[in-house]
């Protein structure tokens, strides 16, 4: 690449930096601690760098799917290497690195149901309640098919509503698909 | 947005509604990007990534948590790092997953990803016969090893001991702590070997524990990985699933006949992370009382610990 393309790469990256910095941490605030957040910025600029031949059109939706990718990579790591450096500044803390976004929605029976949903789940409720993506830019966030986004909302909607309902946390294998249902029963 | 109740209360509970502002912290941090990535930039040694992890390790040591290990230029944790750390647990009769029943053909390279997963989730969700021991090692992108060994052992029923060890080789703990679930209640014990300290906190508490087998199946569930291939890992043959997704580097590597996973690793800006996992049968005699911590003598009961 030549410096006058490199120049222009990094005029271009540094203005979608810039529009989208706060979409992204805002994204990110919603769904982890504040210091996780903050670095995860520099994570997720980082991999669009890395990218930056697949950065779309409307780059937006797909910034949030790399977030939710590095989201779920903070959580695992906090969860594992971390939480043991956070035990020793008192053993009465909080022990396990838990989904912000869950806590976020507070402590009544419909968090309890959202709760219950899994991470997948919850994650197409939040990207369409709190992003307000639909459609086209949903299924860029979901890395998914347009058809295949609006089944994913629905199923969770649906699983949402049979929690509601019935307060019944889903079994992992309810959704599985049947033959393997047949090879679980074997 | 979707018009339905449930989406709208949802949306009623956005932790964060306005967009934050564009700041001159924000501005640092792409220039600090910038930096680190673009080759016209490029000037310096070390990526300031590498020294922001590194700042971190300081910190982990100033309290006494874990000490940074300069040994350089592994590829892989000691193999036997997890054996030496053990208070007396796993022996080599433990089963690394290659005696748990099998129930499922075995997988080759060709075996769909949907199959494998959903067989993987299955097997981990019913593998309620074992103990799951877990070493983490982490490594800089230069290679240098992030803070010490971490070993953790978990029962699907509950209880689960947790170390991290100084360096790996030494089998010289720097903390144990264990959680365990009697009546209802939580008991959570550790003990600082550095500082001789101990306590326990008791939390009356419904809430689960932390699974690490739950993690593992959400891993895999989350999805848009693919079979890559087979591979060895610490001699024995392994089904190698990694995923393209930008942003999420992560590979697992499951046995092919019994599903369960052996090995995971992460990419990521702070480096590399490697967890191998081995699935230790209840009857083995090395798990009897492993979760039941019990503080050396000499050892001080303090209210909490401060490291």
């Amino acid at each position: 690449m030549t410096t006058s393309a490199e120049a222009d790469r990094e005029a271009e990256f540094a203005r979608l930096y810039r529009r989208y910095q706060p979409h992204i941490l805002a994204y990110l605030r919603r769904r982890l601690p504040e210091a996780d957040a903050v670095e995860a910025v520099g994570d997720v600029f980082l991999v669009a760098w890395r990218h930056w031949d697949s950065v779309p059109e409307q780059p937006l939706p797909w910034l949030y799917r790399i977030a939710g990718n590095s989201t779920a990579n903070q959580r695992r790591r906090s969860s594992r290497w971390r939480r043991l450096q956070e035990r020793l500044q008192s053993t009465t803390r909080q022990r396990h690195a838990p989904d912000l976004a869950v806590d976020a929605v507070g402590r009544d029976a419909f968090a309890t149901a959202f709760a219950q949903l899994k991470v997948a789940d919850r994650e197409v409720l939040r990207l369409v309640a709190w992003e307000g993506l639909q459609g086209a830019e949903l299924a860029v966030a979901l890395g998914c098919s347009v058809s295949s986004a609006k089944v994913r909302v629905h199923r969770a909607r649906r699983r949402l509503a049979r929690l509601l309902g019935a307060d019944q946390p889903d079994s992992t294998f309810t959704s599985t698909r049947s033959d393997l249902a047949t090879e679980v029963s074997r | 947005m979707i018009d339905d109740p449930m989406v709208s209360a949802l949306a009623d509970r956005n932790p964060v509604r306005d967009l934050p502002k564009y700041d001159d912290a924000a501005e640092r941090t792409l220039h600090r990007l910038l930096n680190d990535v673009s080759p016209i930039r490029r000037h310096r040694a070390a990526p300031r990534w590498a020294a922001a992890v590194g700042v971190g390790v300081v910190a982990a040591v100033a309290v006494g948590v874990v000490v940074a290990n300069q040994r350089g230029g592994e590829s892989e944790p000691k193999a036997n790092a997890a054996e030496a750390a053990k208070p007396a647990t796993s022996s080599s009769a433990a089963a690394s997953g290659a005696t748990t029943t099998r129930r499922f053909p075995t997988a080759d390279a060709s075996t769909p990803i949907q199959l494998v997963v959903d067989r993987t989730a299955a097997a981990v969700n019913s593998a309620s016969d074992y103990v799951l021991e877990a070493q983490e090692i982490q490594r800089s992108t230069s290679g240098e090893q992030l803070g010490g060994l971490s070993i953790s052992w978990q029962d699907q029923g509950d209880p689960e001991l947790s170390r991290i060890e100084e360096d790996g080789t030494s089998g010289q703990p720097l903390l144990d702590e264990s959680m365990y679930r009697k009546d209802g209640t939580v008991f959570d014990r550790a003990i600082d070997y550095r500082q001789r300290e101990w306590a326990e906190v008791v939390h009356r508490s419904k809430v689960p524990m932390p699974s690490q087998t739950q993690g593992i199946v959400q891993d895999i569930q989350e999805g848009h990985d693919r079979v890559l291939g087979t591979d060895t890992i610490n001699g024995r043959l392994a089904l190698h699933l990694g995923n393209d997704e930008p942003g999420m580097g992560r590979e697992i590597w499951v046995d092919p006949s019994t599903y369960l996973p052996i090995r995971m690793t992460e990419h990521g800006s702070f480096g590399t992370a490697v967890l191998d996992y081995t699935w230790i049968p209840k009857s083995d005699p090395s798990t009897a009382g492993i979760f039941l911590l019990q503080p050396p003598p000499g050892f001080v009961q303090v209210p909490t610990i401060k490291g």
